[in-house]
């Protein structure tokens, strides 16, 4: 029976990490032990086993085929990373169909925001033309006409929305400026303001004058001002922008204007 | 996938200097040429893709090793769920090129080995076929030290009982 220690330091000793003590314990215990002795020369000969054994050959020319063969397909990924090789691995026939349906619908909406851009007079109801479908009322409240006026200057962006009805005119405002603005609308001919209303914050100031209606504001601010026609005619509303004492927009808004 | 010119030299030396002991590592594990082969490639892919990673301070050996023993893992693993008892009938699977290419004494300790469970086969192969240390061996495998020493003792009990009976003479 050999002691378990011992066998850990005959693994030690094998290992070349037994302490110049525990060697020296070993040998005194392997000369005393003639079993411990024959389990400690088996146990040798398993080291032995694998320094005879050396190592296994690969085939010739086995690194340069390796480096090779990594080169080879760095190539391949690079060649797959560029882009018509990527649209030919990505073009299966569903993703075909998908991209074709979105290209499709992009299309469809941008000739949509072209013909909304070049028309932005439409008439929405010849009221003339009701033969007395309507009351007198509702002839005048009914909108003829609207049109949208996208505004992109200096620090301002938005939209004046133009609603023409049979005896009245609103504009509805949708401005967002850094700075303050000071934004003057003015009706012309027969106009007077019947109405004006700002549901959104921004509002810093408003004043009405011989001028028409001055309105201060920063940051997004969204207003409607209704104008009577009392005479009828070719009304026209002027609104002009100002910010830190220049114009930043100037334009008469008028029915039928082009 | 880019590596830089400068540290394409590097890869290049590195395949030089360790593809034999990656090969030789797979080839103990695995059992079969062309299954070593396989890995030492896969396992250079891999060192090649993380080749920025690498820190030419610490000893590329142990992470070459690391990557090669985790390839060799996961093919016995792969093929062993293929094919129950398959490292066992593929003792005798050898090839006769196979056979003399190793050397006798090879080939019986190969027998050997493969009659040893995996993880035990695995701490044999890095101590005595590349040189390493308990430590080296613990940080490749991710295991304490003690689980190393206690397998690597018991795997070497197992050898000298399976070479007596093979014969085996020092």
């Amino acid at each position: 029976m050999i002691d378990k220690h011992y066998i850990e330091l005959m693994n030690r000793e094998i290992d070349g990490v037994a302490t110049h003590t525990e060697r020296a314990d070993l040998r005194a215990y392997l000369n005393g032990n003639p079993e411990a002795r024959a389990h400690y020369d088996e146990l040798r000969s398993v080291d032995a086993a694998f320094k005879r054994a050396g190592s296994v050959e690969p085939p010739a020319n086995f690194e340069e085929t390796l480096i090779a063969s990594v080169t080879e397909r760095e190539a391949l990924c690079e060649a797959r990373e560029t882009l018509p090789a990527r649209l030919v691995t990505l073009l299966t026939p569903r993703r075909k169909l998908a991209y074709s349906f979105a290209a499709g619908l992009a299309c469809g909406l941008i000739i949509l925001g072209i013909i909304l851009t070049a028309s932005p007079v439409t008439d929405r109801l010849d009221v003339k033309n009701l033969y007395g479908a309507l009351t007198g009322r509702q002839k005048e409240s009914a909108i003829v006409a609207e049109e949208r006026l996208p505004i992109a200057v200096s620090g301002v962006s938005g939209s004046i929305a133009a609603l023409y009805r049979e005896r009245s005119i609103t504009l509805e405002l949708d401005l967002d400026s850094q700075a303050e603005i000071a934004t003057t609308v003015a009706p012309a001919g027969s106009l007077s303001i019947e109405s004006f209303s700002a549901p959104s914050g921004g509002v810093s100031g408003i004043l009405t004058d011989a001028a028409g209606l001055t309105l201060r504001s920063t940051g997004r601010c969204r207003f409607a001002i209704t104008f009577k026609d009392e005479a009828g005619g070719h009304p026209a509303v002027n609104v002009v922008m100002r910010s830190g004492g220049n114009t930043i927009f100037d334009q008469t808004i008028s029915r039928g204007r082009k | 996938m880019k590596v830089a010119k400068l540290d394409r030299d590097a890869f290049e030396t590195m395949v030089r200097t360790y593809a034999r002991a990656v090969f030789n590592v797979a080839y103990r594990i695995v059992n079969d040429y062309e299954d070593a082969m396989d890995i030492t490639q896969t396992t250079f892919i891999k060192i090649y893709e993380k080749f920025d990673q690498y820190d030419p301070a610490r000893d590329p050996f142990n992470w070459i090793c690391k990557i090669a023993t985790n390839e060799s893992l996961n093919l016995v693993k792969r093929n062993s769920r293929s094919v129950p008892l398959e490292s066992d009938l593929r003792v005798d699977a050898r090839s006769p090129e196979t056979e003399c290419l190793q050397g006798e004494a090879s080939a019986q300790l190969q027998r050997a080995l493969m009659g040893l469970g995996l993880d035990y086969r695995i701490v044999m192969i890095l101590r005595h076929f590349q040189n390493l240390s308990y430590r080296e061996i613990s940080a490749i495998l991710e295991l304490p030290e003690k689980t190393v020493k206690s397998r690597l003792y018991t795997a070497r009990e197992i050898l000298r009982t399976s070479l007596l009976k093979q014969g085996y003479t020092p």
